[in-house]
């Protein structure tokens, strides 16, 4: 999981199968350690309701559409996912680094 | 996997309910062949129950599928888990780590 800044939103008015109604977010992944930029920005489902200025973490790939299907002891688990290939799946309240 | 060096933690109220109550560390992967080195960047893990720290050298596993059996939970959105804490790594007989 890595650290991002939320930079944007992302509308779409067409868009593919289960991206209905999902919110698309413009983020700038940070180096945990430095806060610095690191590598280019991305657009990332969100999962926790981040908005712009925010720092949050994200998880890449396959994890990323299981952040939108549901959860073990959820009644309701959403058979359609969004085909996503990047989810924000927390809002950074603080961090400290101890070892170097 | 690879072995590496608990050097924060992370904390967030606002979260995936996949990771309600879970330990979120920062590790950085260690040179096996110089305990002292750390190596690439920094990354955020889950601790897998194994109760670990800030300072403690651990066993990483960077893999979706393996991390959710380790956690328990087949629809947890994580790849990165603690999977133990070493003690020790011999290499050619003496004890790096």
């Amino acid at each position: 999981m890595k650290q991002a800044k939320v930079i944007g939103r992302v509308f779409c008015s067409r868009q593919c199968c289960g991206m209905e109604s999902k919110t698309l977010l413009l983020i700038q992944p940070l180096d945990w350690e430095t806060d610095k930029p690191a590598g280019d920005p991305l657009v990332a489902g969100d999962t926790v309701g981040a908005g712009s200025g925010e720092t949050v973490f994200f998880v890449a790939s396959r994890e990323a559409i299981l952040a939108f299907e549901g959860w073990e002891g959820e009644t309701a688990v959403n058979a359609n996912p969004p085909p996503v290939d990047a989810a924000i799946v927390g809002i950074i309240d603080g961090k400290t680094i101890k070892v170097r | 996997m690879f072995i590496a060096k608990v050097i924060g933690n992370v904390w967030a109220t606002r979260k995936h309910p996949g990771l309600k109550g879970a330990t979120m560390l920062l590790v950085k992967a260690v040179d096996p062949m110089d305990g002292n080195k750390l190596v690439g960047e920094a990354m955020l893990a889950i601790d897998g129950n194994q109760g670990s720290g800030t300072g403690d050298t651990v066993l990483i596993v960077d893999e979706g599928g393996s991390a959710r059996k380790i956690l328990k939970n087949s629809k947890a959105p994580v790849r990165t888990v603690i999977a133990g804490i070493v003690d020790t790594v011999h290499i050619d007989g003496k004890g790096k780590i």
